[in-house]
């Protein structure tokens, strides 16, 4: 555990693409067990800053310090092999990630129909639900979620959600989770904390451990600004 | 120590089934071999030479056709950890760059090393060269050269899988630095060609160990950098 | 700060490189052999001198980019590369002029530094054309991988072409076995050198100040801050 209990701290990043500068000197910290709803309209930063926190992606200034040896990621990109089979993919990634049993996670996701197919042959959805298994195979202890709904019906968000207390679950609740999404409807209710991106700065925060109320406030707030 | 080493077989099993189900490398290599040694046994007999001349060309036209039919047959190598961004989820999960290099080494050897075997085989009948005696020792040089081959190109082909220019550029910045591989494999390769077997004392196999031994330190320390945004 | 040094440091190389080209072309006699030809030797040695130097300069500015994400090190790379390819071309050029006066053809594939010093080019070109084609997001980083690899590559590119049998020792051994009896020869070749290496390091210095330009000039634009 880092200062002040801190599993994630970012501090003044910084991140430019060509001439579009993303952050500008973007400074948050989290919790653990927190879950952060991230919520920006579209180019505020949101999937940068999640890569940065992932260190996938370098800042240009800035300092990014996680305590969480295991981090998860799941964004529109799938981090898999497409032409491998859903099988090999889910061996490759639990066995690395320190578990051999694909089949359980397998079965609670309902993929044992497809686990012989290659992952680009599925369709959107079910890679979708790949993906989700390939993050919570083994559980992290921080979890960035990108936009995870985008590709799921209902049944996949309900089962994504059940994915991320099961591993709130096995970490003893300090798995922290920071979901960045446009889907306030379906995940507004599993957030304990809000932060609102803008122009690449933090320009709203509901604070850690917001109540309910708070944090339906601080959307509320997001939802006028953006009408 | 064994779990990095078993991460590392885990890592050549996945290189070897992603070759085996797009089965571009391989595919490449054999067309670039059979193309070239074609193109080199029309040249060859246009020209009109003696079997002297022949056999002394022999090695200098199979490493010719040897170092372009690698280079630019690799050129996608990288493209199926970019699809699907396979290498980030390793990376996630705590794979090191250095194993990935390393696992890529490993299989782009192995085909290098039959691709070599196959141009062996179509020059020497292309260019009516009879190399029964000599193939054992021939395919070792071949062996030692692929791996010195593939521990550039792995790291090589990652630079140049995301530029503009994509698979024409890896030619453009591997060849130049593969120079001394070039002349090490076509000095061993003449020996055995001329007199059956190497010279005492030849410094040349010294001479790829080096090269081969500066590639691996450059490849473990860089590929990572190379691939991460 | 440096800029400060800029216009001095610009005189006093102007003043080096024209005593330079006074001593060999009003001070050094004829060589007794090629006669005036011979003076190639001091801008193709001097030059060569300069390609290794900028060469040295492109490894330790690669190195240092990647250790510390320094942007500065890495224009500074992109500079050194530039110069240096500048500077090798010069190279083989005086080279073949030479090499055409003493053994009738322009290249001979048995000299091992001209080899060498055409693969030195090739690798400089390669450098170049990664700079320009390359993921333009990822070009420092690439261009200094690269960078790393060329330079140390050059010893054994070097000991490899030496080591083949027909090499054979075509280049002039002038100053390994004491060609320069006349102190004038000595005093040109002295100046030659330094002179080329300050030229180099001027010019080093200038497209790494536009390199910079350019880099606020972007900063700027993106920002409209002071750039750091």
């Amino acid at each position: 555990m880092g200062a002040r209990g801190r599993v994630l701290e970012v501090r003044d990043v910084t991140k430019t693409f060509g001439a579009q500068q993303v952050l500008k000197r973007l400074s948050l910290s989290c919790a653990p067990g927190e879950k952060i709803l991230l919520v920006g309209a579209n180019g505020a930063g949101k999937s940068t800053l999640l890569r940065i926190m992932a260190g996938l992606s370098r800042p240009d200034s800035g300092r990014v310090s996680c305590d969480s040896c295991k981090i998860g990621l799941l964004s529109h990109h799938l981090f898999l092999y497409g032409r491998l089979s859903v099988r090999e993919n889910l061996k490759l990634f639990g066995t690395v990630g320190g578990t051999s049993d694909i089949d359980e996670i397998s079965e609670r996701l309902e993929l044992s129909k497809v686990l012989g197919r290659p992952v680009a042959e599925l369709s959107k959805g079910m890679q979708a639900r790949v993906g989700i298994a390939r993050t919570f195979i083994a559980p992290p202890g921080l979890v960035l979620l990108d936009e995870p709904t985008s590709n799921l019906d209902e049944k996949g968000t309900t089962l994504l959600l059940g994915e991320i207390e099961r591993g709130r679950a096995a970490t003893n609740g300090k798995m922290t989770c920071i979901i960045a999404t446009h889907d306030l409807h379906r995940l507004s209710s599993v957030a304990t904390r809000v932060v609102v991106l803008n122009n690449g700065v933090v320009a709203a925060d509901s604070g850690p451990h917001a109540s309910q109320e708070i944090v339906a406030q601080t959307l509320d707030r997001y939802r006028e600004v953006n009408r | 120590m064994m779990k990095w080493l078993s991460t590392l077989c885990l890592l050549v099993q996945k290189e070897w089934r992603l070759e085996w189900r797009s089965k571009e490398l391989f595919t490449l290599l054999v067309c670039n071999s059979i193309l070239f040694a074609v193109l080199v046994g029309a040249g060859v007999s246009s020209a009109v030479l003696d079997a002297t001349t022949t056999q002394k060309l022999f090695a200098m036209l199979l490493w010719i056709v040897f170092m372009l039919s690698s280079t630019t047959a690799v050129t996608r190598f990288n493209e199926q950890e970019l699809e699907g961004r396979g290498f980030e989820g390793l990376l996630l999960s705590g794979v090191t760059g250095a194993q990935m290099y390393l696992a890529k080494v490993v299989i782009m050897t192995l085909f290098f090393a039959l691709s070599f075997l196959l141009l062996v085989t179509l020059l020497s009948l292309s260019l009516d060269r009879n190399i029964s005696g000599i193939i054992g020792n021939l395919f070792l040089v071949g062996f030692g050269a692929s791996s010195a081959l593939a521990a550039l190109l792995v790291l090589l082909a990652a630079v140049a899988s995301t530029s503009k220019l994509k698979g024409i550029l890896l030619p453009i910045i591997a060849l130049p630095v593969l120079f001394p591989v070039f002349l090490c494999g076509m000095e061993m390769t003449t020996d055995l060609v001329l007199d059956g077997a190497l010279r005492e004392g030849s410094p040349w196999p010294l001479v790829l160990v080096c090269a081969e031994t500066m590639y691996l330190v450059a490849g473990i320390n860089l590929f990572e950098l190379a691939v991460r945004e | 700060m440096l800029s400060k040094f800029f216009p001095f440091a610009s005189l006093a190389t102007l003043l080096v490189v024209g005593v330079a080209q006074y001593f060999i072309f009003m001070v050094v006699p004829n060589e007794q052999v090629m006669g005036a030809v011979q003076r190639v030797f001091y801008f193709h040695v001097a030059t060569a001198f300069a390609c290794y130097a900028a060469f040295f300069a492109v490894f330790v500015a690669s190195i240092s980019y990647l250790t510390t994400r320094n942007k500065c090190h890495d224009i500074f790379g992109v500079a050194a590369g530039e110069v240096g390819f500048v500077f090798c071309t010069i190279v083989l050029i005086t080279g073949m002029i030479w090499g055409h006066s003493a053994w009738n053809t322009w290249f001979r594939w048995e000299e091992p530094r001209l080899v060498t010093f055409l693969v030195l080019w090739l690798i400089f070109l390669s450098f170049t054309v990664l700079r320009n084609f390359g993921d333009p997001a990822k070009t420092a980083v690439h261009g200094s991988i690269l960078g790393i690899i060329g330079a140390a590559s050059v010893p054994l590119v070097y000991a490899s072409i030496k080591l083949l049998p027909q090499s054979a020792r075509l280049h002039p051994e002038v100053i390994e076995h004491g060609g320069l009896k006349d102190p004038s020869y000595w005093q040109a070749f002295g100046i030659s050198v330094g002179g080329m290496l300050c030229l180099c390091a001027l010019l080093i210095w200038v497209r790494y100040r536009i390199g910079i330009a350019d880099d606020r000039a972007r900063a700027i634009n993106l920002q409209g801050d002071e750039y750091v």
